[in-house]
């Protein structure tokens, strides 16, 4: 059992309240360190785990109740970033489900000095242990000492009677978990990471106030997700980053005249041109990502052809990799992050033609269009064998409706938005599978005639990306078949009645 | 002949290892359990190790020593024999106890009674190894010899079966003798030796393990060595 003491000096009384009925005796001195880990985006906090690792023993537990679910001991200098380096196991199974993609980063490093005293029964045996470490935070920070009694198995009639003498002080034994509290002392937020909107604003709020607010909200999530990609801690950042950048993109294009087009136009265009110099890292990322499953495509004597190709990928991403740490460190491109704050941030600049209207019927008008530009492009497709470029049109359409519902989701009733937006996302997948194996053809067909025109090509390289190119066009055409039944459902007259009621 | 101070030294040498390790005192004795500082619980019986496998891990209690937990011997143990005898299957009992706690512990050491008995050969059932320790005697070497004639005759297997030296008085002659005449026989011996040695003996005043609080002492070394090529075996 576990209380949390507000200063150190509290033991005393512990102790000799102890002492009336045991013999206490203390021990040496004990210093420990232990680090603790989640992903950026806190997805094992999320889903009630936490891990740390105390020497070298690696730990997942649970966070409302601390019981140890699996630990694990590691040899000297290894470490673990994805759950794919861990051995097989509980906490690779684990982890493998709630991180995915993410690599798991120091969060905060206590360090304790642990005093602990042994509570000795009449023939002088232990039977528990009184711990209280001294903790510090690395880098920092003075937490409450959390003082625990060990129970020692086989007396648990002593146990309680310990736990009970100390309640008797009136001591009450820890309700949060102790992270909380760390987390606190060290400022973090847990679960703070969010890619969604977070707006909650009248909806007689004027246009331009929202859009500078939900603007401000993708400025921080560029912010926040540029050192991840200078470390080059996971492929995620450069994604949300990316992201954060086409949404900015996306609205400053569809709200149009809520600042002054001119301006803004320079912006999108600065913010473009940085979105573009990434596009390449980020292609990189996606072929690493989809090893494995570009090696189960294949039959197992072309799967090493796979690899070799693989290989060089990842020195071709490593050399990108290069390039956007000094694209991100660049003048330029702090510039524009300042230049931009700054606009965001001044109260002064001029209005214009939509900045006052209330942001309801702004939104109601913007989204009401662009919903009437998807169905136009959709219908268009039916009845017919859509080609692949009238299918992309249509995922940008759908894209920038995507969004738009996303960005002003707070005006509106939540289940019947979600349900527009769960019949949107089943579409945009769609499109999106098409239109990802339509650049991995281009882009494989080009890699495979470089490789085939190098000094000495790798028979069965060429043979696996062959087999890859046999594939996916197979695959894509399997795909289209399914387009017609996925827009009509998304154009069913339900919707259609939902998006008349939301937007007019 | 040190069974029980080398049984308790060299469980504790593997917990110290960060291996959860459970000591059974399974000598009605109990003296692995007086080392250790441990009383059994007033309600547990004899039958109990046999009938309701479930009660046994209730009754594992902690050492002073992180990773190392006893199940504690009690004065009923000496019936165990009469116990096992009424039932069927007798020389398995103990082996169906331990599967059940072979998933929480790395090692389980066996403190056995000195003699061939039901609860012994349940213990050559169960054991992965069994260690036998002699001292340099022409009375312990027959004892060893006959354990060796009884694994033999009745079919256990006697790859499980070495012996070490325990107790060694290098002054004393019969004792180097003795020695070195056991590498002519087909007993099998492990290296290492424990000498005799005060130190050991006073664990049952300081009722602890004399390689936790005289580790430099000769004795204590040895455990440690013994330990080792133990560990290399297992």
């Amino acid at each position: 059992m576990y209380y949390l003491l507000n200063r150190q000096n509290f033991i005393q009384p512990i102790l000799q309240k102890l002492a009336e009925s045991y013999q206490i005796v203390k021990r040496p001195l004990l210093e420990r360190n232990i680090t603790y880990f989640d992903t950026f985006d806190w997805r094992l906090y999320k889903n009630g785990l936490i891990c740390h690792q105390q020497e070298n023993v690696f730990c997942l537990s649970s966070l409302k109740n601390q019981k140890v679910i699996s630990a694990l001991k590691i040899s000297d200098g290894k470490s673990f970033r994805f759950w794919w380096d861990f051995p097989g196991g509980v906490i690779q199974e684990r982890l493998a489900a709630v991180m995915d993609i993410r690599a798991l980063l120091p969060l905060l490093t206590l360090r304790l000095r642990i005093k602990p005293h042994d509570v000795l029964n009449e023939d002088g045996k232990t039977v528990a242990r009184i711990i209280l470490p001294a903790p510090s935070l690395k880098g920092g920070g003075r937490p409450k000492p959390r003082l625990k009694v060990e129970a020692i198995r086989g007396y648990p009639a002593d146990y309680r009677r310990i736990n009970q003498l100390i309640k008797e002080l009136g001591m009450a034994a820890e309700e949060q978990p102790y992270l909380l509290h760390l987390f606190a002392k060290a400022r973090l937020t847990p679960g703070g990471y969010s890619t969604k909107i977070n707006i909650q604003l009248d909806p007689a709020t004027q246009a331009r106030e929202v859009v500078r607010k939900i603007l401000l909200q993708f400025l921080s999530l560029i912010k926040l997700n540029q050192p991840g990609i200078l470390e080059d801690l996971d492929s995620e950042f450069l994604h949300d980053f990316r992201v954060a950048i086409r949404r900015t993109r996306s609205i400053t294009g569809q709200a149009k005249y809520v600042f002054p087009s001119g301006r803004i136009t320079q912006f999108r265009r600065r913010l473009g041109t940085l979105q573009k110099s990434t596009n390449h890292l980020r292609d990189l990322d996606v072929y690493l990502l989809r090893k494995g499953r570009y090696r189960s495509i294949l039959p197992e004597k072309l799967q090493s052809g796979v690899d070799i190709f693989f290989k060089s990928i990842q020195e071709e991403r490593s050399r990108e990799q290069q390039k956007i740490k000094s694209l991100l460190s660049s003048p330029q491109y702090l510039k524009l992050i300042t230049d931009w704050e700054n606009y965001l941030q001044n109260k002064n600049i001029p209005s214009s033609r939509n900045s006052h209207i209330e942001v309801l019927p702004f939104s109601q008008k913007i989204i009401g269009q662009r919903l009437q530009k998807v169905m136009q492009k959709g219908n268009q497709l039916i009845g017919t064998k859509p080609e692949k470029k009238k299918l992309h049109e249509l995922r940008i359409e759908c894209k920038k409706l995507r969004y738009l519902l996303e960005f002003f989701s707070f005006l509106y009733a939540e289940n019947k938005i979600s349900l527009m937006v769960d019949h949107l996302k089943t579409l945009q997948d769609l499109l999106g599978d098409i239109n990802d194996l339509s650049i991995q053809i281009s882009d494989l067909e080009q890699k495979f005639e470089s490789y085939r025109q190098s000094p000495e090509p790798d028979a069965v390289v060429l043979a696996g990306m062959g087999g890859l190119l046999t594939y996916f066009p197979q695959r894509q055409q399997e795909l289209i078949k399914h387009f017609q039944e996925t827009f009509r459902k998304f154009s069913s007259p339900d919707i259609l009645a939902i998006s008349r009621e939301l937007f007019g | 002949m040190g069974k029980t101070a080398a049984v308790v030294n060299l469980a504790f040498l593997a917990s110290r290892e960060g291996n959860l390790v459970l000591l059974c005192d399974l000598d009605p004795q109990g003296a692995a359990s007086f080392y250790l500082r441990i009383r059994p619980t007033k309600k547990y019986r004899a039958r109990h190790l046999i009938t309701s496998k479930g009660k046994v891990a209730k009754n594992i209690k902690g050492t002073d020593f992180e990773h190392l937990d006893v199940l504690p011997a009690v004065l009923s143990y000496r019936n165990l024999d009469i116990l096992l005898g009424g039932i069927k299957h007798s020389k398995n009992q103990l082996q169906e106890v331990l599967h059940h706690l072979q998933n929480e512990y790395r090692y389980i050491f066996l403190d056995c009674p000195p003699n061939i008995t039901l609860v012994s050969e349940n213990v050559f059932v169960a054991a992965n190894l069994l260690l036998v320790p002699v001292i340099p005697t022409t009375l312990s070497m027959l004892s060893y010899q006959k354990l060796s004639n009884f694994f033999e005759k009745h079919d256990y297997e006697t790859a499980k079966l070495i012996g070490f030296f325990s107790m060694v008085e290098t002054r004393k002659k019969l004792h180097r003798q003795i020695i070195s005449q056991s590498s002519d026989s087909h007993l099998r011996f492990l290296q290492n030796q424990i000498p005799y040695s005060a130190e050991v003996e006073r664990m049952g005043l300081s009722r602890r393990p004399v390689v936790e609080y005289r580790p430099h002492a000769m004795a204590s070394l040895a455990y440690e060595r013994l330990w080792q090529e133990v560990k290399a075996i297992l």
